[in-house]
């Protein structure tokens, strides 16, 4: 009976030991179970032994299970609690395992130097016989073996018990104390049977079911708990594929030695893989837009030698050829015991936003081409002006020259200097075309080493008619030997024209000869690597109340301005890592001023 | 000549400037250029009939400021105004100020030498008109002031006899300072000498005739 409920307790866990790995502490409990079984199996033997020998015999051979069992044990107890002193563990092991030298070296077994002879007594009605002899010397050996190993639950159980978690607690209470009790136990009624001071079977494997029955109520414990952690996970696993789902995040698991991907049904969908295709790195790769491949490898091959993280984004050019913008991000696991590695994942299409951000990116280069535009519309009038001097020139001097020819006073050096005029003054007109067509003109923003001087001098001459028509002169002055910036020409004339325009216009109501604009350029403040530039002016100031409330959209002191002139340009500014600032200046006027990041590699 | 017509081209931008003082050699006028006005002004004052093709904007004091300031010292220069983008308003401004015309850059040859053409014509007649209001004002001055108060009632039609009664003097004594006053003047009627008079900016006495 006690072998059959031993058996029938560890045949599963023998099982779930030899199926899953890492499950080991289930064979130690298997072996456990199946060496009570044994002891039970000898017991009953050795009772119904008719002749000394026979007896003496039979119990040579229930050592090995006790043996067994110990290992067993400690075993179970080395896994299970993870607390105990292995060595003293394997002490008893191994002084359990050389009693055995003795059971079998000199007969008739360990328990015994002699046997003398049998006892018989009726117990619950049936006639059983027990061994009668001198104990062995030997046995003290198996004593002290029986002392380490309980040495070794009890600390173990302690230390288990000191951890204070109300599961490490029962274990020990349960699992520890049931052993130490039940060994106690054993042991005790073994001496007292053995020395013949009670009429009793050996009944050892009934405190032994019972250890391993503690053991088994943890075990199952574990069990009940381990389908309730699946079923919980698996409900986590439901969520999180809700929430991936919901998200357009889609999970991957790249086993790296079995090259073989694990995806979520989103992931696939994303990269066009059928459900149960097998995806290995390659084919992925393929799904890669060719130009993002190399720099997607190396952050891959980057994460996977450092053990580290990635983020990045590329591009996937899909089966049917449509083009998706993915944000991923990986990290690199170790999968479990062995060198196996993994590379964990998750990836988002982001198309969606790629798209809102490079309309939004469109919208600002669309206003900010039509804050020129509307730049270029304020100052038509000087510019035509500004036009129509070379024009006037050309004009003169062409009919001059006919005069003079019409006279008969055409001499070559006059005629010569007069075409020269005539050239010169075309070629200034087409320059000044040439500087309100670059202005009006709708080209792609384009980043590329610029001299703040020349921008500034054709800023300036730009503005030059506007400011004479407002009675207001300009000064540039920019440090010599500036280093080139990294800009886009046209915005930043485009920042400057609105600046020296609102300054000229700021100082409308003021005296002539009152009226200043100063550009400035030069290295320093903002750190070494930014070039400062700045336009003052002489007039009021800004507004006393809410002084930057003129960068706001809409914000106009003008009769007709639109009052998007210095939203866009501080727009520019800050596309070019800069900030627009902008104060009054204690001997009156006000100063705006920026900076622009000075070019990384020095250009020729 | 120093007295010889003469034209001022004042405009800042150097290819205007050098461009017209072409144009008005080849049409054989006398030129000199100024890229500020504030250098013309700083010029002495030229004798003879004198045209100032002028820029409307300029920094500093422009082509309007500079009309108002020669036409508040009297001057006899004459001016066309050019102007690379003029709007009817300061054009109005300009010819009501006495401009000869107002010319938008860039403009026929033709209509500047004209125009310049003009503006030396008036200014040789405005310097003639000066000159001759200078004569008389001198021939004024060697009147003695029982004279110039006799030409007072004179040109305000009084008889002898009521500027006698006037004056509580004999008629004698007014026939003989009228005289005087006419062989002075160097007229011989009284028209001229109230046309004259009038010229030279006397006025007839501010209370004028009484009644008989």
């Amino acid at each position: 009976m006690v072998a059959a409920s031993c058996l029938t307790m560890a045949l599963p866990h023998l099982i779930i030991g030899i199926r899953s790995r890492g499950a080991r502490v289930h064979l130690f409990f298997a072996l456990g179970g199946l060496a009570v079984a044994w002891v039970a199996a000898a017991e009953l033997s050795i009772m119904r032994a008719v002749t000394v020998p026979q007896s003496g015999r039979l119990m040579q051979m229930a050592h090995v299970p006790v043996a067994l069992l110990v290992i067993a044990l400690v075993g179970f107890v080395q896994l299970y609690f993870g607390t105990g002193r292995l060595w003293v563990g394997m002490a008893a092991c191994a002084l359990r395992a050389v009693c055995l030298i003795p059971n079998f070296a000199a007969p008739p077994n360990l328990t015994f130097r002699e046997i003398t002879g049998l006892r018989s007594f009726v117990f619950l009605g049936e006639t059983i016989t027990m061994p009668l002899g001198k104990p062995s010397y030997w046995l003290a050996l198996a004593y002290l073996s029986s002392l380490f190993f309980l040495a070794f639950v009890i600390e173990a159980s302690w230390r288990l018990w000191r951890k204070g978690t109300t599961d490490a607690r029962r274990r020990a209470v349960v699992v520890g104390g049931g052993i130490v009790v039940f060994i106690v136990a054993a042991q005790g009624a073994s001496i007292l049977i053995n020395a013949g001071l009670i009429n009793f079977p050996f009944f050892v494997s009934i405190p032994f079911m019972a250890i391993i029955a503690a053991m088994g109520f943890e075990l199952s414990y574990d069990v009940v708990r381990a389908a309730q952690l699946a079923r919980a996970l698996h409900e986590s696993e439901d969520r999180m594929s809700l929430a991936a789902e919901s998200a357009r995040l889609s999970l991957w698991d790249w086993d790296i030695d079995r090259d073989e991907i694990w995806m979520t049904s989103e992931g696939r969908k994303l990269l066009g893989f059928s459900d149960g295709e097998r995806i290995s790195f390659d084919s992925f790769v393929r799904r890669v837009h060719p130009e993002d491949r190399a720099s997607r490898a190396a952050a891959i091959r980057q994460a996977l030698e450092s053990g580290g993280s990635y983020e990045m984004e590329y591009r996937l050019l899909r089966p049917d050829g449509t083009l998706r913008w993915i944000a991923a991000r990986g990290r690199a696991a170790n999968g479990g015991p062995g060198p196996g590695k993994r590379l964990l994942g998750v990836s988002m299409d982001v198309t969606l936003e790629k798209q809102a951000a490079e309309e939004a990116r469109q919208q600002q280069a669309e206003l900010t081409h039509l804050g020129r535009v509307a730049l270029m519309g304020e100052m038509a009038a000087s510019l035509a002006h500004e036009l129509n001097q070379p024009l006037t020139g050309i004009v003169n001097n062409a009919s001059a020259g006919r005069r003079f020819i019409a006279g008969g006073r055409a001499d070559f050096p006059k005629m010569d200097q007069l075409f020269a005029a005539v050239a010169a003054d075309g070629k200034r007109a087409g320059e000044i075309l040439r500087g309100i067509r670059g202005m009006v003109r709708k080209g792609e923003e384009e980043r590329r080493p610029v001299e703040v001087g020349t921008v500034i001098h054709d800023t300036v001459s730009l503005a030059a008619a506007d400011a004479v028509a407002r009675h207001c002169s300009l000064m540039a002055e920019v440090e010599a030997d500036l280093p080139k910036v990294e800009a886009d020409a046209v915005q930043i004339q485009q920042v400057l024209l609105n600046l020296i325009i609102n300054a000229c216009e700021a100082m409308g109501h003021m005296p002539p000869d009152a009226c200043r604009v100063t550009i400035e350029a030069g290295a320093g403040a903002g750190g070494p690597d930014r070039i400062r530039i700045s336009v003052r002016d002489s007039g009021p100031g800004l507004p006393a109340e809410n002084p930057q409330g003129i960068f706001e959209r809409f914000f106009s002191t003008k009769r007709d301005g639109m009052g998007m002139g210095l939203a866009i340009a501080r727009g520019i500014v800050t596309a070019h890592g800069g900030e627009l600032t902008c104060h009054n200046i204690p001997g009156g006027g006000a100063l705006f001023q920026f900076s622009l990041p000075v070019c990384r590699e020095p250009q020729p | 000549m120093k007295n010889n017509p003469r034209v001022f081209v004042v405009d800042d931008d150097a290819s205007v400037r050098s461009s017209l003082a072409n144009l008005l050699e080849s049409a054989d006028f006398e030129v000199e250029v100024f890229p500020r006005a504030d250098l013309y002004l700083a010029r002495a004052i030229h004798p003879g009939p004198a045209c100032i093709v002028l820029d409307v904007r300029m920094p500093g004091i422009d082509g309007l400021a500079l009309q108002q300031r020669l036409a508040g010292e009297g001057r006899a220069e004459q001016i066309v105004f050019i102007t690379g983008h003029g709007d009817i308003p300061m054009g109005i401004r300009a010819m009501k100020m006495g401009a000869i015309d107002f010319l938008p850059k860039p403009f026929d040859d033709a209509a500047l030498l004209a125009a310049v053409e003009q503006a030396l014509a008036r200014s040789a007649a405005t310097r003639r008109i000066s000159s001759g209001q200078a004569e008389v004002r001198s021939r004024l001055a060697l009147l003695t002031p029982p004279e110039l108060e006799v030409l007072r009632f004179v040109i305000s039609g009084l008889l002898n006899k009521q500027i006698a009664g006037e004056l509580g003097v004999a008629l004698r004594t007014v026939k003989r300072r009228r005289g005087s006053v006419m062989e002075k003047l160097g007229v011989v009627s009284v028209a001229e000498l109230a046309r004259l008079a009038q010229e030279a900016g006397v006025r007839p006495l501010p209370d004028g005739p009484k009644g008989p």
